[in-house]
């Protein structure tokens, strides 16, 4: 409403600036034209009706109505200059009048008329006309008009005329111009709600969608209020970001350095340059981050994996996660202690393994010579007591062990070609005995063309050692234990260790591996178990850059899936 | 600011070949340190591992001659990327010199491997350090156009030389102790002076870095 408001008044101020111009500038130039025209008209129309000269008190009366209808002073003069009649009733001189400028040129002028325009007083200009008094031929005097022009009141009919043509003028350009303007205003203020529409959907900020200015204004406030709250979280986000312990570099998706945080520079020992911009490769020389960041580049999935940086002899964990428009986090974890403890600990194991296994080979021993020698019963049963368990604790001792060197990686792993088929040929007939003991069938599932395992021939015998076992151990008599094998691709091979055992409770499943850790104790210390055998197939196959899991059902049996590189 | 995307294709092509030159250091000197690693752990997997990467590098190394030509011939540099792309092939022919060094050590390795050592090892590895470093300084010369930093690894090459001539007299003395001893010695001196070998391309390399930045060519030029 304002908007039509104003635009209304805009058109009526033009309006009016155009025809006052137009009229004025035509009022200044006909003025004394109408003036000049209109006494000529009245004055020649009078003359018909002019009486005799003779007649002093009719011309008398005759001057006095017609200077009542022209507004002016008329004066008429015989041929002898003697003024006659005069509608003002002041005193004259003769010789002023006759020698007016007018008379003499009425009286030389042909068509028998004359107007001079002079100074009357400082207020302004008098027009004087005279007109012959002509009458079937003869001359009979002058009639003369005096009128000012600036105090003309008479209403002038052609000056109607010029007043509607230049209303018609004025009006015409100023419809136009004012169409156009709402045209103009309405489209533009049209677009201006679209687009005002479209920021505040953006932003989700509800406005009333009628008043436009309070609109703008409202959105604007809170753009503002947003942009101000935007600009202290990214300073706290900023502040965030350098104070964590953990170093993060963000990666544009051309690779380059967005951002990095204090941490990440000083990981790096590059706290002094400026790296925003470069390559990942070029700012920090460290070959295995590129490689890792391009394999992540082509498969797009979170990954954690350990470098050590040579300089520093520390060790990082690093996780790369995609973050949007292609960008890449990545966040260096220093887990430099976290590893000297794993150390300390599984040399602590491995010391304290060494250290108990020398004494028991002396109870084993001892217990053994004892046993020959001793003929009494209940003693024979007590050494067979002290010798099963003795062994136990010799196996677990074994098994820690090998746990604690698998760890420590100080155990080499060679990169062998395996055929499956022939190693499993060789545990089936190793575990034929005490599979028959349990009427257990031992069936294999291994194509021909299955392609060889890369990894350690050695260790990956002790991995299928130790799952055949498991699966013999725990499962039920007249059960089966089934090898299935096929090829994923041709990196990768899937072999999958089934049995028709009692199952694991879904619970139990994601702690299986950790060390010591059993389902059922008490059965599996019947069985003769360590609670060792999982964690190491684990380490094994982590080793061997395999992946191991594990899926059961209660009453039918474990499946142990094992994805062991080829 | 307007780019020009010439200019800026141009640029790109460019900082591509500095990123695969650093890309061919970081294996060449991962080989240098393995081949050294597997001489000192009679790992023999390890050495036919370098042995096995060389042919990684070979390719790099054409890849990034063919690249630097195609940029040579389409786009005609000329002053300073031009000095740049002619360093960078140089330097790129010099790389994978040093990369078959180090698989001509991972050989001597692994022929080493099934023999007891002569001494424990020391001056090898100390050798294979200072090398190690000195490829890694002279292509971080390279990358920030530091002739300062190029300059380092040039006065570090006299250190290598009395460490390989170090190795061989005491050789000698092994071999004059003991025949037996003879074709290990051999094999020994061979890795000693393959490393020797490799510092000097390091150098090479550096001597380049200066001419690339200032237009001067330092080689040939050692103070004595």
């Amino acid at each position: 409403m304002r908007r039509i408001f104003f635009i209304t008044i805009i058109s009526i101020f033009i309006f009016f600036v155009l025809f006052s111009i137009s009229f004025l500038s035509n009022i200044k130039q006909k003025k004394e034209e109408f003036i000049t025209k209109y006494l000529a008209e009245k004055l020649r129309f009078s003359l018909e009706f002019i009486p005799s000269m003779n007649n002093i008190s009719g011309i008398n009366q005759f001057a006095k109505r017609l200077s009542k209808a022209v507004g002016g002073r008329i004066t008429i003069i015989d041929n002898n200059g003697r003024i006659i009649a005069d509608s003002y009733n002041y005193g004259y001189d003769k010789d002023i009048i006759i020698t007016a400028p007018e008379i003499k040129l009425a009286a030389e002028n042909k068509m028998g008329w004359a107007k001079v325009i002079r100074k009357a007083n400082k207020k302004g200009k008098t027009l004087c006309m005279a007109y012959l008094i002509k009458k079937r031929g003869k001359v009979y005097g002058f009639i003369r008009c005096c009128l000012p022009i600036n105090k003309l009141k008479i209403i002038i009919p052609s000056l109607k005329e010029l007043f509607i043509k230049n209303l018609l003028f004025s009006l015409i350009p100023t419809l136009i111009v004012t169409l156009l303007l709402l045209k103009f205003f309405g489209i533009s203020i049209k677009g201006i709600k679209k687009e005002l529409n479209g920021i505040s959907n953006e932003f989700q900020i509800a406005i009333s969608n009628q008043d436009l200015a309070k609109d703008l204004h409202y959105l604007f406030s809170e753009i503002k209020k947003r942009y101000k709250s935007l600009l202290n979280e990214k300073e706290e986000t900023k502040k965030l970001f350098n104070s964590m312990p953990d170093g993060i570099i963000i990666l544009d998706r051309h690779g380059k350095i967005e951002d990095l945080n204090i941490k990440a520079k000083i990981i790096l020992g590059k706290e002094k340059k400026d790296l925003k911009g470069k390559s990942l490769l070029t700012a920090f020389r460290i070959v295995e981050l590129k490689t890792l960041c391009d394999k992540f580049k082509e498969n797009k999935e979170p990954k954690k994996t350990e470098i050590k940086i040579k300089e520093e002899n520390k060790y990082y964990e690093i996780s790369l996660l995609p973050i949007k428009e292609d960008k890449v986090l990545l966040i260096f974890r220093d887990i430099t202690n976290i590893k000297k403890v794993a150390r300390i600990k599984s040399d602590f194991v491995a010391n304290v393994s060494h250290e108990l296994k020398t004494p028991l080979a002396a109870i084993l021993g001892f217990v053994e010579t004892l046993k020959k020698e001793e003929e009494n019963e209940t003693h024979l049963r007590f050494l067979e007591i002290m010798g099963r368990q003795a062994s136990r604790l010799n196996r677990i001792v074994e098994d820690l062990l090998t746990l604690s060197k698998i760890e420590l990686k100080e155990t080499r792993f060679k990169s062998e070609k395996i055929i499956l088929k022939d190693i499993i040929r060789n545990l089936f007939s190793l575990f034929d005995e005490k599979a028959k003991g349990k009427k257990i069938k031992l069936l294999s599932f291994i194509p021909d063309d299955l392609n060889p395992i890369k990894g350690d021939a050695y260790w990956t015998e002790q991995l299928f050692i130790n799952l055949i076992d498991n699966a013999i151990k725990f499962n039920k008599e007249d059960g089966k234990v089934i090898i299935i094998a096929k090829n994923i691709n041709k990196d990768l091979v899937e072999v999958k260790v089934e049995d028709t055992g009692i199952g694991i409770p879904a619970e139990h499943i994601p702690r299986l591996g950790e060390r010591f850790y059993r389902v059922d104790k008490d059965r599996s210390r019947k069985e003769g178990g360590t609670g060792l055998g999982l964690a190491i197939s684990k380490h094994i196959v982590e080793r061997q850059n395999g992946k191991m899991s594990i899926s059961s059902e209660i009453g039918k049996g474990t499946t142990v899936t094992l994805l062991l590189p080829s | 600011m307007d780019k020009n995307p010439i200019r800026s294709h141009y640029d790109d092509k460019l900082n591509h070949i500095k990123e695969q030159l650093v890309y061919m250091a970081g294996l060449v000197e991962k080989s240098v340190e393995d081949a050294v690693k597997s001489l000192i752990t009679s790992d023999s997997d390890l050495a036919k591992k370098v042995i096995e990467g060389d042919d990684e590098i070979d390719l790099l190394e054409l890849k990034i001659e063919d690249e630097s030509i195609k940029l040579l011939a389409l786009r005609q540099p000329a002053a300073r990327d031009l000095r740049f792309i002619t360093t960078a092939i140089k330097i790129n022919a010099h790389l994978e010199r040093i990369a078959d060094m180090a698989g001509n050590i991972a050989e001597r390795a692994i022929k080493l491997s099934t023999q007891p050592p002569i001494k424990p090892y020391i001056d090898i590895p100390h050798m294979a350090r200072i090398t190690q470093w000195m490829i890694k300084t002279s292509l971080d010369a390279f990358i920030n156009e530091d002739p300062a930093l190029a300059e380092k690894v040039r006065n570090e090459d006299q250190k290598i030389d009395k460490l390989n001539e170090q190795v061989f007299r005491e050789l000698i003395t092994f071999m004059m102790e003991d025949p037996k001893t003879i074709t290990r010695a051999i094999y020994i001196m061979g890795i000693s002076k393959n490393l020797e070998r490799i510092a000097d391309h390091a150098e090479t390399i550096a001597e380049m870095v200066v001419y690339m930045v200032t237009g001067k060519s330092v080689r040939h030029q050692r103070e004595k």
